[in-house]
C-alpha cells in the first residue's frame, strides 16, 4: 500500500502539480456574473455595469444552470454582478447552492444589506460575503463609486460581522483613494473583517475609459505595495491581507501557461475564457456545462486566443477590448 | 472525523481533489489517499480507517498505521479537518 504521505499542495492555483487543469473532470470554481444591473455607477467598473442586459438568463435557464453545477459537483461558486442582490432570483439561487453544500461567495456593494438581510446570510453559512469598500473615508469612496454611499456600506459590513458572516472587503486602488489603503486595513480589523483583498486596477470596461484619471502613478503603487507588505505582516494570524502583486498582463501571461480550473459565466449565459480577453468558449443556451468545460480546455490552444494574447502583451491598451466578445464556437 | 466546513472533496480519475475554499487552496491526492478521504467523509474514526485500509490493502498494519498518521498530520497542518 502506498499512501502519499502528504497531500500535494498545488503550487499553481487550481492546476494539479505535475499535471494540468485539463486533468479535472469538472471546474473547481464557477464565477457567475448574475446580472448587469447595478444601483451605482463606479468609475472603475470592469463589467461596465448599470443597465439591464436584455438577454439575461431567465428563471428557468438559471435553475437549469444551477442544477448542472450541482450535477458536475463544482465545489465553489462566486456570485457577482452588476449588483447581484438586485436579481429577482438571487435569494432562491443562494438557498439552492447552500442546500447542496456548495461553498458560496457573494460579491456585493453592500447597499442592500440590512440587519435582516445580514441575518439571512448568516443563517445560510456562506463561505463569505465580499463587500466593495474603496476608501477609509466617504470622500474617497464616493468619488469613485458614483451614487455609492460609504456609511451604509460600512454599516453593511458591521451587520454581516454581527450576524457571524465571514466578511471580506475588496479595495480597488486609484489616484483618488490609494493613500487610504493602510487606514482602511486598520479600520477593517477593528470591524472584525476576515480579510482585505486588493491589487492593481484592471484596465477593462469603465476603468479603461477613465484610465488617465484613475490609474495610480508608479510612485503611488510603490508606496501602496510597501504599505500592504507591512500590514500583511502586522495582521498575520489575525486578519488576512491579500494583495495580488501582478497586473493584468502578468496575469494573462501566467494563465496562458497555466489556465485555471474555473469558468466565468456572464449574465446572458455565455462563458468567457478569462476576464481580460474577449473570447467566449461556450453558451449555456447552446451547450451543456460539461460540453463547455471541454470547449474551455481546447480554447486555450486556439490560435485566435494565443495571437490576441500576444498582441495584448505587446500593447496592454488592448485589454480595453475585453468586453467586445468574440465567440470561439458557431 | 470530519472535514472543516470550507473543505470540499471530489473524486477524480487520478484520485481526489481537496479544495479548501476559504483560503482557496487546492490539494490533490492519489487513489489510495482518496480512499482515506472518502472514509473521513463517511465519518469514520481514525481507528476504523486503519482497520478498513488494512483489510483492503496487503501490508503490515503498523506500516499502514504510520502512513495514515502522517497523512492525518498533513490534513491537520493544512487546517482541513473540523
Amino acid at each position: 500500500m502506498v499512501i502519499e504521505n502528504d497531500l500535494r499542495i498545488m503550487a499553481k492555483q487550481y492546476v494539479p502539480e505535475g499535471g494540468s487543469f485539463a486533468d479535472f473532470e469538472a471546474p473547481l470554481f464557477m464565477a457567475w456574473q448574475l446580472n448587469q444591473e447595478c444601483n451605482i455607477a463606479c468609475l472603475h467598473c470592469c463589467e461596465e455595469a448599470g443597465h439591464f442586459m436584455p438577454d439575461t438568463l431567465n428563471s428557468n435557464e438559471v435553475a437549469n444552470f444551477c442544477e448542472q453545477i450541482t450535477t458536475m459537483k463544482i465545489p465553489y461558486v462566486a456570485i457577482s454582478g452588476g449588483e447581484p442582490m438586485l436579481h429577482k432570483d438571487f435569494y432562491k439561487i443562494c438557498e439552492y447552492f447552500r442546500k447542496h453544500n456548495i461553498s458560496l461567495k457573494v460579491e456585493t456593494n453592500g447597499l442592500l444589506i440590512t440587519k435582516e438581510k445580514a441575518k439571512w446570510f448568516g443563517s445560510l453559512g456562506f463561505r463569505s460575503v465580499q463587500v466593495s469598500v474603496d476608501g477609509a473615508t466617504a470622500e474617497a469612496h464616493e468619488k469613485l463609486r458614483i451614487k455609492g454611499k460609504w456609511q451604509p456600506t460600512i454599516d453593511a459590513c458591521k451587520y454581516l460581522v454581527e450576524a457571524g458572516v465571514t466578511t471580506e472587503i475588496v479595495f480597488v486602488p486609484t489616484k483618488f483613494n490609494i493613500h487610504e489603503t493602510g487606514q482602511l486595513i486598520d479600520m477593517a480589523h477593528k470591524m472584525g473583517i476576515y480579510g482585505v483583498y486588493t491589487g492593481k486596477t484592471m484596465r477593462i470596461g469603465r476603468a479603461a475609459e477613465n484610465w488617465d484619471a484613475l490609474c495610480p502613478t508608479d510612485a503611488q503603487y510603490e508606496e501602496f505595495f510597501k504599505v500592504l507588505k507591512e500590514k500583511q505582516a502586522s495582521y498575520e494570524g489575525r486578519m488576512k491581507v491579500y494583495y495580488y502583486p501582478y497586473d493584468v498582463i502578468e496575469e494573462l501571461k501566467y494563465r496562458l501557461e497555466y489556465p485555471s480550473a474555473s469558468l466565468l459565466v456572464i449574465p446572458n449565459g455565455k462563458v468567457k475564457l478569462i476576464g481580460p480577453m474577449p473570447f467566449l468558449c461556450g453558451d449555456l443556451r447552446k451547450h451543456t456545462l460539461a460540453e463547455i468545460w471541454e470547449r474551455y480546455k481546447k480554447s486555450w490552444k486556439d490560435p485566435k486566443v494565443t495571437a490576441f494574447a500576444k498582441k495584448v502583451i505587446a500593447d496592454p491598451t488592448m485589454v480595453a477590448k475585453a468586453n467586445d466578445w468574440v465567440e470561439l464556437y458557431n | 472525523m470530519k472535514f472543516a466546513n470550507s473543505v470540499k472533496v471530489r473524486s477524480e480519475k487520478f484520485g481526489s481533489v481537496v479544495f479548501e475554499t476559504l483560503r482557496e487552496r487546492v490539494f490533490v491526492s492519489n487513489t489510495t489517499g482518496a480512499d482515506v478521504l472518502k472514509l473521513i467523509e463517511d465519518g469514520k474514526t481514525k481507528e476504523e480507517i486503519i482497520a478498513d485500509l488494512s483489510a483492503k490493502y496487503d501490508g503490515n498494519e503498523s506500516t499502514i498505521k504510520n502512513d495514515i498518521a502522517e497523512y492525518f498530520a498533513c490534513l491537520e497542518q493544512n487546517n482541513l479537518l473540523a
